[in-house]
């Protein structure tokens, strides 16, 4: 079994953190999202 | 003078001039020589006697003259009486007879002898007198005989002919004329003794010549006689030598002709007239303007040909006719047609050889063109100098042959001095000179008088009085001689310090301007770029993940619809983006105007003119007369048409010419006959790829080394925003034009 990444996103913008995570879901990497990096 | 020829008579003239005592004397002396003889000499008989006393008496009369004849007739009678008849005893009566008779025929004896003797004194008187005319005439007398040999040959006739009359007397007169008229003249004589004329002039017909004894030829005058005497024909000759007149009348004659000619060919109006206004000579000047139709004046009366002249005229014409001198330098003269002229005339008497006024002399000279030539030159004068002193222009004039300088107090003001304060001298140029300029602008006088500069046009820098330097502007002009020679060099020079100063300013305006707008356009095209990376990212994103699952197989439309309609609307945004910079670059609409946009292209011109680059290139308008005016941003256009010259003057200079022309053409076409459409055309860099003309138009597309290309960007969606079309061509030969339309005033 291979190790379970977690790709971060950050962007202000919904639909780049949105489009990015679907594209890393493709990939299939486990992402999570997040508006600013304070969050 | 030749006496051998009177010798007879100069022995009575000698005793007709002694005294009467001594002639008396010899009276005596006669008769008592008769006396003597009739006593001494038986053989005398008493009538021999008689004789010897009449003899006495005879000879006593005629030598000594009628007195002295009377005493020896009175003595001669005491004789006879003494010596004859007394002693002869002959009776009273006979005595008285015989003395009556003596007396008688002595008395008749001594009238006769001294009549005769008379006679011949005064014939001897009239020969002398004869001779002494013809030895002391100035002409030469020659008489020649039947067979024409010289007979007389006087004092002038030697030194006319240079031969002595002893050489002369008894020669042929042919060896005193010219070989070839001695036929002629043979004829000649013998014709005129046959004809009895006695006398008449010679040569009528055509001038005669003689020939001297040292065979020189000389025009003569002559006139000859003829006279008969005994049956033998004599002719007399009278001679004058006409060497010398004839010279003179030879010189008089060359002289009228040469006084004629510089008459009728005098560039100005001349005519002399008489003293009844008859034209006695005109220059041809004078037929061409006062002439009326004739081809020569000369004889025709002044007032028949001018019937119209006026009285103010024929009052200066009386005037010189009475010896005024009359001249106008200036005279205003309105011909009939209604046309001015000014003349220059002078009428005045000439004399002639009795210095009596033999007519006058009328001069005119037509000053009209000359007139009017000097009141354009002042008026051109007064121009330049108001020009000159308007644009406050320093006047300097070398002369390339003396080196004098002149430089006008305008010229000294510029760089701080009075008119007295500087000499006009060529070192106080050329010592102001900036150290920087010196070298380049001496190089460029010497380069421009040698001709190898086509124009004298230069910026330098003259020291200022208070020992600053003033930029200067000058221009300057060769003459030349007509041997393209320069003499002299003359020019204008205008203080630009000011103007430079100003353009500085400009330039550093310019360049900060320009500075700002490369940053303002940096930070638009990041905010752009920023605002169309967000939904192109986006885009990306999806259609990626939309491409991998239809790829994998896995086509559901529930999963696939999402992701397309966020594409969609992601796409939309960038529009959205995209409208509102349009919205932005709208903003300026409110400021639309009335403008005309040939005014534009003009004003455009002038701007690109002042950037300075124009070099050898030209900007020429062809702008469309009576084009309705257009609604729009006059800043905006001109700013367009300040694009689109500029960069057609550079794309020029791109391709490596050195000079040539972009034209900027306005005119309202069939195909949009509502809006204006305005052509640029430059001569440069050939674009011969559709794609290429029009991509130009897309922002930051550039050739150029430097630059954004926002330019044409710009200034298309302006053209646009205006409601008008902006697009290019490739020239049939070099470069392209770019065209805009825009719409006239409705």
């Amino acid at each position: 079994m291979s190790t379970q990444f977690c790709v971060f996103i950050v962007d202000d913008e919904y639909v780049i953190r949105h489009s990015l995570g679907l594209v890393m879901e493709t990939a299939g990497f486990a992402y999570q999202t997040f508006e600013s990096a304070e969050e | 003078m030749n006496f051998t020829r009177f010798k007879t008579q100069s022995i009575i003239l000698y005793f007709d001039e002694q005294p009467y005592l001594l002639r008396y004397g010899l009276a005596v002396l006669a008769v008592a020589i008769a006396a003597m003889a009739t006593h001494t000499i038986p053989v005398i008989g008493e009538r021999a006697a008689f004789l010897l006393f009449f003899f006495a008496i005879i000879q006593t009369a005629f030598w000594l003259g009628l007195n002295p004849g009377i005493l020896a007739m009175a003595l001669s009678l005491i004789a006879v009486n003494a010596l004859v008849l007394f002693p002869a005893r002959i009776g009273p009566y006979a005595v008285f007879i015989l003395n009556a008779g003596f007396c008688f025929v002595s008395a008749v004896m001594i009238v006769t002898t001294n009549f005769h003797r008379r006679s011949t004194a005064a014939l001897q008187e009239s020969r002398q007198r004869y001779a002494g005319i013809v030895e002391s005439a100035l002409d030469a007398i020659i008489t020649i005989d039947a067979d024409q040999r010289m007979t007389l040959f006087n004092a002038a006739a030697e030194k006319m002919f240079g031969c002595t009359a002893e050489e002369a007397i008894g020669e042929s007169i042919e060896r005193f004329i010219p070989e070839r008229f001695r036929p002629a003249h043979d004829a000649h004589i013998r014709a005129f003794g046959s004809f009895g004329v006695t006398s008449r002039k010679m040569g009528e017909s055509a001038s005669i010549s003689g020939l001297r004894a040292n065979g020189k030829e000389f025009p003569v005058e002559a006139t000859i006689s003829q006279c008969e005497i005994n049956g033998e024909k004599s002719f007399t000759a009278i001679l004058r030598d006409v060497t010398e007149l004839k010279r003179f009348e030879d010189s008089l004659t060359k002289s009228q002709a040469q006084l004629r000619t510089f008459i009728e060919q005098a560039p100005l109006s001349i005519a002399m007239f008489d003293r009844e206004m008859n034209y006695l000579v005109t220059s041809r000047r004078w037929i061409e303007e006062f002439g009326r139709g004739y081809d020569d004046l000369t004889g025709h009366n002044h007032y028949w040909v001018n019937p119209d002249i006026s009285a103010e005229w024929r009052e200066i014409h009386v005037k010189a006719q009475a010896g005024e001198f009359l001249k106008n330098d200036d005279d205003l003269w309105i011909q009939a047609d209604g046309s001015r002229h000014w003349l220059r005339w002078a009428a005045y008497p000439w004399t002639n050889q009795e210095g009596k006024i033999g007519g006058i002399i009328i001069s005119c000279e037509d000053i009209t063109a000359r007139r009017i030539a000097e009141e354009e030159l002042r008026t051109a004068q007064k121009r330049l100098t108001l020009v000159v002193e308007e644009v406050k222009a320093g006047y300097w004039d070398w002369d390339l042959n003396t080196g004098t300088v002149y430089l006008s107090p305008e010229w000294k003001r510029q760089i701080g001095f009075d008119e007295d304060e500087l000499l006009n001298r060529w070192e106080e140029w050329e010592s102001r000179l900036h150290p920087d300029d010196r070298a380049l602008v001496l190089a460029a006088t010497e380069n421009y008088i040698a001709g190898l500069l086509p124009v004298f046009e230069l910026e330098f820098r003259l020291r200022h009085k208070d020992g600053l330097y003033r930029w200067i502007h000058s221009r300057g002009g060769l003459l030349r001689d007509p041997n393209n020679r320069p003499y002299r060099m003359l020019g204008i020079n205008l203080d630009i310090t000011d103007y430079k100063k100003q353009k500085e300013l400009r330039d550093r305006r310019d360049k900060m301007e320009q500075s700002v707008r490369l940053c303002v356009v940096t930070q638009t095209a990041a905010a752009i770029a920023h605002e169309l990376h967000q939904p192109l990212a986006a885009i990306s994103s999806y259609s990626e993940v939309a491409l991998h699952m239809l790829r994998s197989g896995n086509q559901n439309p529930e999963k696939l619809s999402p992701l397309m309609e966020i594409c969609a609307q992601q796409a939309q945004r960038a529009g959205g983006v995209i409208r509102q910079l349009m919205t932005v670059l709208h903003k300026d609409e409110t400021l639309s105007e009335s403008i005309d946009i040939n005014h534009l292209a003009q004003e455009a011109l002038e701007l690109v003119k002042a950037d300075g680059h124009l070099g050898a290139f030209s900007i020429e308008l062809n702008l469309a007369a009576a084009l309705p005016p257009i609604r729009a941003n006059s800043l905006q256009i001109e700013m367009v048409l300040v694009n689109l010259l500029r960069n057609g003057l550079e794309s020029m200079q791109e391709s490596g010419l050195s000079a040539g022309t972009i034209t900027l053409t306005t005119r309202s076409t069939d195909d949009t006959p509502a809006m204006v459409q305005v052509t640029v055309r430059d001569g440069g860099k050939c674009v011969t790829d559709i794609a290429t003309l029009k991509t130009m138009f897309q922002p930051f597309y550039t050739i150029k080394p430097q630059g954004l290309g926002m330019d044409l960007a710009i200034s298309h969606a302006l053209i646009e925003a205006h409601g008008g079309k902006m697009w290019a061509e490739q020239n049939a030969g070099n470069g392209i034009s770019v065209h805009f339309t825009l719409p006239f005033v409705i």
